[in-house]
């Protein structure tokens, strides 16, 4: 109200300003216009008197020119004296007009010269101009005012209430803007009413936001707990190796197996590894080929000094840009030892713990594959039989024992010796040297020979076995390990038919 | 026919040149024993306005004029200033009014005109060329 009463105020003073500057000068102009036309009007009067240098004429045209009120002093002067003169007449303000001869137009006779009366035509203007600006501002402020009060009313109030309700709505609440009766249909009531839909508008965007938003928690929620206590370890890492989530089971594994999580993958696996150069292979693989891939690896727990298994699996995943691995974790330490032990159990005689001849097969098979040079040696126990018969097959069982392990006492570790079935023995040297061979036969010999001590009923009973070893080499006698073996058996048999308890080499 | 026409329009054009000079072939004339020869155009306004009532010898001289309504008054005064002879009317009325200047004398006649000049020596007056005789001298004659 107050910036529109004063702009209406400055209009009206601009305006009434103007309005007088325009209305005084036009005043001026047009008192310049009737001195002209005052002195066009006796210049014919004029010019007779200059013609005929009559004085009397000339000061009736100077009086009649001064009895005018905007006219101060006049002249009348011919080309050489002055006819008339009012008095308070000087040149310096004259205006002056030519006189032409009355019958000789193009000559010029002489002058009229006339003092406009500067300070009443100004007071004169001065005065219309100011009523005038009267008249216009008696018309024009009750006018003004009027359209003040009325946009006030009209326009700025409903506005303010407007604007005023806005501020202490917060978008997105059930809040709207009230409409006066008065405006229900006005342009205010329109600006209220588009507000009101903006608003139930920015209240729907914000309740989907909110059920959308509590969607999202509740999902996250449920990945974060399918993530977190997933019994699967599972690690998130960049493409650089930054470990960025651990879920529970991870942080458990990793904890129990003495790695870091923090530290970078797969560093911090690899230093436990026991085939580290595979794991960095594999995992480098993987981020080349951007595809998933599995593999198993044996770690050695630095606090217990166990092994543990692990199956890793690896797989690429993009989000925003960014490629990120996921890394799954599983402790297969418990199955490999099942596998071991299977595989054991397979390979192995129960009774004596040697490779049963399944076992020794697959050995001596890798051997030949790989054209390792081995001698085999077949060994069959000598007079067994009565002792199972005369003792019993614990008895028989007791020697078995005490043979097998005479035996795995000779032979390094890098060799092999297996129960070949019932009474026979093989066992395979990695070399070829007869020296050494007839030595470790020579020794065989002995240790078989050596009685073994059996507890029956009380008493201490010596079990005395001997036996007879034939030799082959491969590749020297045969390719096949059926051949080798039949070998062997041919030379085994030669001794078994003569001396007994002996050995030989096979000889064709 | 082409020789007719031409020969027609040519008395038709002899004919309106002889009434024009008829009417307006004014002289201004004095008395023959005035030693004026000859006047001047500017001289002559000033004497016929009442500017200076003497010839350019300094001699006084009496214009004469005829009166109001006469035909040769009418040419005279418009051939002489160019303005209409009610202009030249509202003129002497101005400046009567004031009594500086009088117009000249008048007469109603051309003959009265004539003998007015023959007595007097100071006279001046105008009249139709036809009407010159030997007691007048003529001192401008109005170009054709």
């Amino acid at each position: 109200m107050i910036i529109l009463s004063f702009s209406t105020f400055i209009f009206s003073a601009v305006y009434a300003y103007i309005y007088y500057t325009y209305v005084f000068e036009t005043e001026l102009r047009h008192s310049d216009e009737a001195v002209s036309q005052i002195s066009q009007t006796i210049s014919s009067t004029a010019s007779i008197a200059a013609y005929l240098e009559d004085k009397d004429l000339a000061n009736e045209v100077v009086n009649g020119l001064v009895s005018n009120d905007i006219i101060q002093s006049a002249a009348l002067t011919n080309q050489q004296t002055v006819l008339a003169k009012s008095i308070l007449f000087t040149e310096r303000d004259a205006q002056s007009f030519n006189l032409p001869n009355p019958f000789i137009l193009q000559e010029n006779i002489g002058f009229i010269h006339v003092v406009p009366n500067t300070q009443f035509i100004r007071q004169n203007a001065r005065e219309i101009a100011l009523s005038s600006v009267q008249t216009l501002l008696i018309v024009i402020i009750p006018m003004l005012l009027l359209f003040a009060v009325f946009s006030f009313l009209l326009i700025s109030k409903p506005l303010g209430q407007l604007s005023q309700q806005l501020t202490s709505i917060i978008p997105g609440s059930a809040h709207r803007i009230k409409i006066s009766e008065d405006h229900e249909h006005t342009e205010i009531g329109k600006i209220g009413k588009n507000i009101n839909a903006m608003l139930s508008n920015t209240e729907m965007l914000f309740e989907q936001e909110r059920s959308l938003r509590l969607e999202i928690e509740q999902l996250e929620k449920r990945f974060r707990l399918m993530f977190e206590r997933s019994s699967s370890p599972t690690l998130l890492v960049r493409e650089q190796g930054d470990v960025t989530l651990v879920n529970d089971a991870a942080k458990d594994l990793l904890a129990g197996m003495g790695v870091d999580c923090e530290e970078r993958f797969p560093d911090n696996l690899g230093q436990y590894c026991k085939t580290p150069d595979i794991l960095y292979t594999f995992t480098e693989n993987s981020i080349k080929q951007k595809q998933v891939m599995q593999a198993e690896f044996e770690f050695t727990n630095p606090l217990t000094l166990s092994s543990v298994w692990l199956s890793i699996i690896i797989l690429n995943t993009e989000s925003d840009g960014q490629w990120y691995f996921q890394v799954f974790l599983a402790d297969i330490t418990s199955r490999k030892t099942m596998l071991n032990q299977l595989s054991h159990r397979a390979q192995r005689d129960s009774l004596t713990s040697l490779y049963n001849r399944y076992g020794a097969e697959l050995t001596l098979i890798d051997w030949i594959d790989s054209n390792t040079e081995f001698s085999l040696l077949l060994l069959d126990l000598d007079e067994f039989k009565p002792i199972n018969d005369i003792y019993g097959h614990n008895a028989g069982d007791e020697v078995l024992k005490h043979v097998a392990q005479s035996i795995s006492y000779i032979v390094s570790n890098s060799d092999l010796v297996c129960r070949w079935g019932g009474d026979e023995f093989v066992v395979a040297i990695k070399t070829s040297d007869r020296h050494t061979i007839n030595n470790i036969a020579q020794q065989l010999l002995e240790a078989i020979n050596t009685p073994t001590l059996y507890e029956r009923n009380g008493h201490q009973l010596k079990l005395h076995v001997g036996v007879s070893i034939g030799i082959s080499h491969f590749p020297t006698h045969a390719n096949t390990l059926k051949g080798l073996v039949e070998c062997a058996d041919v030379a085994m048999y030669s001794i078994k038919k003569t001396s007994k308890n002996q050995f030989t080499f096979y000889s064709t | 026919m082409n020789r007719v026409l031409s020969s027609l329009s040519l008395v038709l054009v002899l004919i309106w040149c002889s009434f024009v000079s008829a009417e307006s072939n004014l002289v201004i004339v004095v008395n023959k024993h005035n030693p004026i020869e000859r006047i001047e155009k500017r001289q002559l306004i000033d004497m016929y306005m009442g500017k200076y009532l003497a010839f350019p010898n300094g001699h006084l001289a009496v214009t004469l004029d005829y009166t109001k309504g006469h035909n040769l008054r009418d040419i005279f005064f418009e051939t002489l200033t160019g303005r209409s002879i009610t202009q030249i009317n509202a003129y002497w009325s101005r400046v009567k009014f004031s009594g500086k200047a009088s117009p000249p004398q008048a007469y109603p006649t051309i003959d009265a005109i004539i003998d007015k000049v023959k007595t007097t020596p100071s006279a001046i007056a105008y009249i139709p060329a036809t009407a010159v005789t030997d007691e007048l001298k003529v001192v401008y004659r109005f170009a054709k």
